[in-house]
């Protein structure tokens, strides 16, 4: 991860959604090593924002492009992206869909480490709609972290948990930075992570 | 990576209890009551019956293909996790042939049974749904993955796949129709082949396709 520098940069980024026009004209370079906070008021961008950085949506006008070592990378090689709602289906129990997105994502960990990692240990046999909001989360950053991939797109990391779910997300975001990583944070909380550059971009309509 | 894909849908399939439970409750009942409406036993209705059940029951499955993992946004991780959507596509035709079809195949002996057919009838039906079914998911697969990201889609491809599947119906019941009195070299079980074949080739890339278009938001 740390070693060759990966770096976001948008430019002049016109971004709609369902015909209505959000953002227009952004200029933005994020690279590892940091953290970029993207705020606003509701409806007015972020997600889409996320979306086009994760390669799942196209911009209108505008280029996104990912670098690492100097070379042009796919969102796919190096993004992960954990959604506001996340992928999880409700057949399924917490440890069937958590060690499925780890053995997609080829993560070697043990299933038990990871849920032990993000506070829900023991919950393997939980089924996935008997969860609650903040724990749906902390399954997200399970994956998010069984992805192992330089750069987390996190939309809205924070809703839902509680003070130490909130605490928790933060300490793996720092690391992950730490770590070499970055993150890009749509979220109406601040999310504090000491000793860790990061910059806030409130988009506007 | 496709078994564990192939996991996952069965899995899905069997927690929901319906997917094995409903098709064959519906082709049962649907035999028993057109068994009904047309009088009795009436075994050379038998091959076109078990047919048309079992496109129907294709059909009413359609929207459990694609649509729940589009939504919830699982085609998109698995995208960014570096899943193909041709391995997608493949474990989603296999788990929904193994959740629709194979309980139609296990119940059409028993339920020919109840149209008073006999024994080779029954075989032909069955050797011309084996040798059909796979034209049948691969129509099916496009028009879920191609509609998937639509509100109220499922209709719709109901309606799109209906036309592509007519071909398929009727060189089906003719083929199984021929199979006493010609067995599986009839030429309507190598057009049936041909068509399975065609259906393949022409839906396999057409789903990847409609896949890697429909795997981001709506």
């Amino acid at each position: 991860m740390a070693g060759s520098t990966l770096t976001l940069r948008l430019q002049d980024i016109a971004l709609s959604r369902g015909g209505q026009p959000l953002v227009a004209g952004l200029n933005v370079e994020v690279s590892g090593g940091e953290a970029l906070w993207l705020t606003g008021a509701n409806g007015v961008g972020k997600t889409t924002l996320l979306l086009a950085c994760a390669g799942l949506i196209a911009p209108d006008d505008g280029k996104i492009e990912w670098e690492a070592g100097g070379s042009a990378r796919t969102p796919a090689d190096v993004a992960a992206y954990a959604a506001h709602r996340g992928p999880e289906r409700d057949g399924l129990t917490l440890g069937e869909e958590l060690s499925f997105w780890q053995r997609v994502s080829g993560d070697t960990a043990a299933l038990d480490d990871r849920l032990a990692g993000v506070g829900l240990a023991g919950r393997e046999n939980t089924p996935v709609a008997g969860l609650s909001a903040g724990q749906r989360r902390r399954l997200g950053l399970a994956c998010l972290m069984a992805a192992a991939k330089p750069a987390w797109l996190m939309d809205e990391p924070l809703a839902g948990l509680d003070a130490e779910g909130r605490a928790l997300v933060e300490r793996c975001v720092s690391e992950h930075i730490r770590a070499g990583g970055l993150a890009v944070i749509a979220s109406h909380h601040p999310v504090a992570l000491p000793g860790i550059s990061a910059r806030k971009l409130v988009l506007s309509a | 990576m496709i078994g564990a894909l192939v996991r996952r849908e069965l899995r899905l399939s069997l927690r929901r209890g319906s997917s094995i439970v409903l098709p064959l409750a519906f082709m049962a009942l649907f035999v028993l009551l057109c068994g009904l409406a047309l009088g009795g036993s009436r075994p050379e209705l038998g091959p076109g019956l078990l047919w048309l059940a079992a496109t129907l029951s294709i059909l009413l499955g359609l929207e459990r293909l694609y649509q729940p993992d589009q939504s919830s946004g699982a085609l998109a991780q698995l995208h960014l996790a570096g899943v193909g959507s041709g391995s997608i596509a493949a474990a989603k035709a296999i788990a929904f042939a193994l959740t629709t079809l194979l309980p139609l195949l296990l119940a059409a002996p028993l339920l020919a049974l109840l149209l008073g057919m006999s024994g080779t009838q029954i075989a032909g039906t069955v050797l011309s749904l084996v040798v059909g079914g796979p034209a049948l998911i691969a129509y099916a697969s496009v028009s879920a993955a191609l509609l998937c990201a639509q509100r109220g889609g499922a209709v719709l491809s109901v309606l799109l796949s209906a036309p592509l599947l007519i071909p398929v119906l009727i060189f089906g019941v003719e083929a199984a129709e021929s199979y006493p009195a010609l067995g599986l070299g009839a030429v309507q079980f190598r057009i049936l082949a041909g068509l399975s074949l065609l259906a393949l080739a022409l839906g396999g890339p057409a789903t990847v396709a409609a896949i890697s278009a429909n795997r981001g938001p709506a």
